[in-house]
């Protein structure tokens, strides 16, 4: 096991370990956490050669002062009579690959008060290279040692006996990754009194509404299509919550209207994420179209080559084409006449769904199918503390239940 | 146009380009037409537009193409099961499931005689004794074959007195090879291998031993990739010079060659070129378009076939990365494209769930 924060030379990992278990857990919001992390929000954005890595800049903003004070506003309106405390330690099992994810959690249990073991994957990449090393700088200024014994950074191979070791003196493990990861870290025993939250692969989907669309100007169809690929392609549309199929509502000859309005300014958009022209996201584009063409039902199939786009058209949307989705700029596109239809093929597996145009009413028929998230285009990728289906603030902290008057019969 | 194959297979490298661009697009709309009626997800791939355009293609760049990757996910056979005679796999990473290629019995005779047809070209037309450097139950499920035992398979028919070098456990077997060597010494003989066996269980482990023999009149032939030599940094200058080194062999060709398309097997001349022979053929194709790219200029390589008639093989865009260096023009005398390989696309990373992202509004 290989521990990348703190760095610290000349202490052992294991005791680095004994260190953040014995550490005492602390208020929710105490005032050295908010300077903590403020500092590492502050650091960030101060950094130039952050610039290279946008979504650090997003969690920087996502953490920055005024934030901080809201979330400790929304934590403190939403524990009344009870006292909400740390849990105690975290064990987060970051998604593999994936440079800024494990961040968010990570950072919000660590403002609850509790103490933090973080595996990252082996494969992490630059972001999180450049993002620890200036936790570390943070770490280092006068002020802070307190803070070296509350989080520390690991990574490892899938060895059982690290997990085992890790998760013995956890009191909530959080495992972010593949079904495979899931199904293999849950099996590794936790202690009785520990909770754990799982997070897994999920699929998302945009609804737009099609006379809505048909009819934006020029300048409000630059802006749709400028959100909708923030929602999508970064991240080579691999994040879980970047739609990967395209619902429109309305009637046939509508949808028709909107959709040459809509890809073109799309097309004009995707330019600037030049990734997707590369040959191995080229490849992948093309090998999942020929794959949902020859087997599950797609087709017609369009190719936008020279903006790295695909769009392949299905019936309707069934659970083989979400496995058989890569991302690398496709899309699967399909419509409905209400958004009653779109429900019924909704399953747990579905994470967002973006809207446009669409009215409040019908995006109500939408809940209870199985979405966490159903948000305005333009949203898709930001982070909220309840995440899943699961709220964050509660999974890292625990209730007690404080009543203070006995009644009595007065003598 | 079984007819047009034969014909070109008795002069793999003596059609010119307007002969060649002509009789192989004939073939390749028939073998299109052909897949089109036989095979269901070839007519829908065709029918959507996720391959190729609609109505027969103008020219060889024009006809659609199925990236390789699809033989991976789907098994696609143009012929009834019963008449399927063979199916190949390909090796494939342990994460991944292996292509798997069903041929019937026309295409794998046709495999046979399209190696022989390029081989008596590099070899001369005498079977030579051969050396197969590789153990010899590599081969054992003959109707199930992967990239290494189809080449052995392949390649053996191209021989006589054929000699293992490797024994069970992939250990050198001086003994036999020394014997080998004693048998047909001063004579032309053919050495056959996997670029990385050859490299790792014969070269490394006669020199860490100290053997070495005279094979000066040897020929190796060798394929299989170079990604694992480049693991440990050896390049294909070093690979030759070390052979020449230790066992004084003179001609090292390789080839490259894929199981999702059998016949095209394109060898490395005394000029250090790839060569398409007549039945097959190479484009290259840049990614943000998948337009052909120039001479000179990398990009996907596409690989074309008369062959492939029981399995939708015969125009594939493959994930490996290659140079055209020109055409009719090679000063080995061979005449068609010839090209370089410069390697495999690296894979996409995969990349998890949930990565988030708050863009900082513009307005």
């Amino acid at each position: 096991m290989k521990v990348l924060l703190p760095r610290a030379v000349d202490i052992t990992a294991p005791e680095l370990l004994a260190r953040v278990v014995a550490a005492p857990r602390l208020p929710p919001f105490a005032p050295a956490l908010v300077e903590f992390v403020s500092a590492v929000s502050a650091e960030t954005l101060a950094d130039r050669s952050m610039r290279a890595y946008p979504e650090l800049l997003a969690l920087a903003h996502w953490f920055r002062p005024a934030e901080l004070r809201r979330l400790q506003l929304d934590y403190a309106s939403q524990s009344s009579s009870h006292h909400s405390t740390a849990r105690g330690t975290v064990f987060h099992v970051a998604p593999s690959n994936v440079d800024s994810m494990f961040v968010y959690p990570w950072l919000i249990a660590l403002l609850l008060g509790n103490k933090n073991i973080v595996r990252i994957s082996r494969r992490h990449g630059e972001a999180s290279e450049a993002l620890l090393a200036t936790i570390a700088r943070v770490l280092e200024r006068p002020g802070m040692s307190a803070m070296l014994e509350r989080s520390l950074v690991v990574t490892y191979d899938h060895q059982e006996d690290t997990t085992r070791a890790l998760s013995e003196v956890c009191d909530v493990r959080a495992i972010w990754g593949s079904d495979e990861t899931i199904r293999s870290v849950r099996a590794v025993a936790l202690p009785v009194q520990a909770t754990e939250i799982t997070f897994s692969d999920r699929f998302s989907l945009a609804l737009l509404a099609a006379e809505v669309v048909a009819g934006l100007s020029e300048r409000a169809l630059a802006q749709l299509a400028h959100a909708f690929c923030n929602d999508c392609l970064w991240f080579d549309q691999l994040a879980c919550s970047s739609p990967r199929a395209v619902v429109w509502l309305g009637s046939a000859a509508r949808v028709e209207q909107a959709k040459q309005h809509f890809w073109p300014a799309v097309s004009k958009r995707a330019a600037q994420f030049t990734q997707l022209t590369q040959p191995a996201l080229a490849v992948t584009r093309l090998a999942t179209a020929c794959h949902a063409a020859a087997a599950l039902g797609g087709g017609p199939v369009t190719y936008d080559h020279a903006a790295g786009l695909a769009r392949v058209q299905i019936p309707s949307l069934e659970p083989q084409h979400r496995v058989a989705h890569q991302g690398a700029g496709l899309f699967f596109e399909t419509c409905c006449q209400e958004t009653r239809e779109l429900a019924a093929w909704l399953r747990p597996v579905d994470q967002t769904l973006v809207h446009f145009g669409v009215d409040g009413r019908a995006l109500e028929a939408l809940v209870d199918h199985g979405l966490d998230r159903i948000v305005p285009v333009g949203d898709a990728l930001h982070f909220e503390t309840t995440w899943d289906g699961v709220d964050l603030m509660r999974a890292f902290t625990r209730e007690c239940v404080l009543r203070v008057m006995l009644k009595l019969d007065s003598a | 146009m079984s007819s047009v194959t034969d014909e070109l297979m008795q002069r793999p490298f003596a059609v010119c380009r307007e002969e060649k661009r002509h009789k192989l697009l004939t073939a390749l709309h028939e073998l299109d037409e052909h897949h089109s009626a036989h095979c269901e997800p070839y007519a829908r791939l065709r029918n959507t537009g996720a391959i190729g355009a609609p109505g027969k293609a103008a020219s060889l760049e024009e006809l659609a193409f199925l990236p390789t990757r699809l033989f991976k996910q789907l098994e696609l056979r143009s012929v009834p099961d019963a008449a399927v005679f063979k199916v190949l796999q390909s090796s494939g990473t342990s994460a991944q499931t292996p292509s798997r290629i069903a041929l019937d019995r026309w295409t794998a005779t046709a495999q046979s005689r399209a190696l022989v047809a390029i081989m008596k070209s590099f070899l001369g037309n005498e079977r030579l004794p051969m050396l197969i450097v590789d153990a010899p139950d590599t081969i054992k499920a003959r109707n199930q074959l992967g990239a290494r035992s189809a080449g052995i398979v392949g390649f053996s028919t191209l021989g006589r007195d054929h000699t293992y070098a490797l024994d069970a456990s992939l250990a050198l077997d001086w003994a036999a090879v020394r014997a080998f060597a004693e048998r047909h010494q001063g004579q032309p003989v053919l050495i056959f291998g996997f670029t990385f066996v050859l490299w790792q269980y014969f070269y490394c482990v006669a020199r860490a031993a100290g053997q070495s023999l005279d094979l000066r009149h040897a020929t190796i032939v060798h394929g299989g990739g170079w990604k694992k030599l480049e693991a440990q940094r050896v390049s294909r200058a070093e690979l030759k010079a070390r052979l020449g080194e230790q066992f004084g062999i003179q001609r090292v060709l390789s080839y490259y060659g894929m199981v999702e398309q059998v016949g095209s097997i394109f060898v490395e001349c005394d000029q250090g070129r790839l060569h398409a022979p007549a039945f097959a053929d190479v484009i290259v194709r840049n990614s943000a378009g998948f337009a052909p790219q120039p001479s000179g200029t990398p990009g996907l390589l596409q690989v074309l076939s008369t062959l492939p008639r029981s399995y939708p093989g015969h125009s594939l865009l493959t994930e490996d990365v290659g140079t055209l260096l020109g055409e009719d023009d090679c000063a080995c005398g061979r005449l068609g494209k010839t090209f370089s390989v410069e390697g495999r696309l690296p894979a996409v990373e995969a990349r998890g769930c949930s990565d988030t992202l708050t863009v900082a509004r513009t307005s």
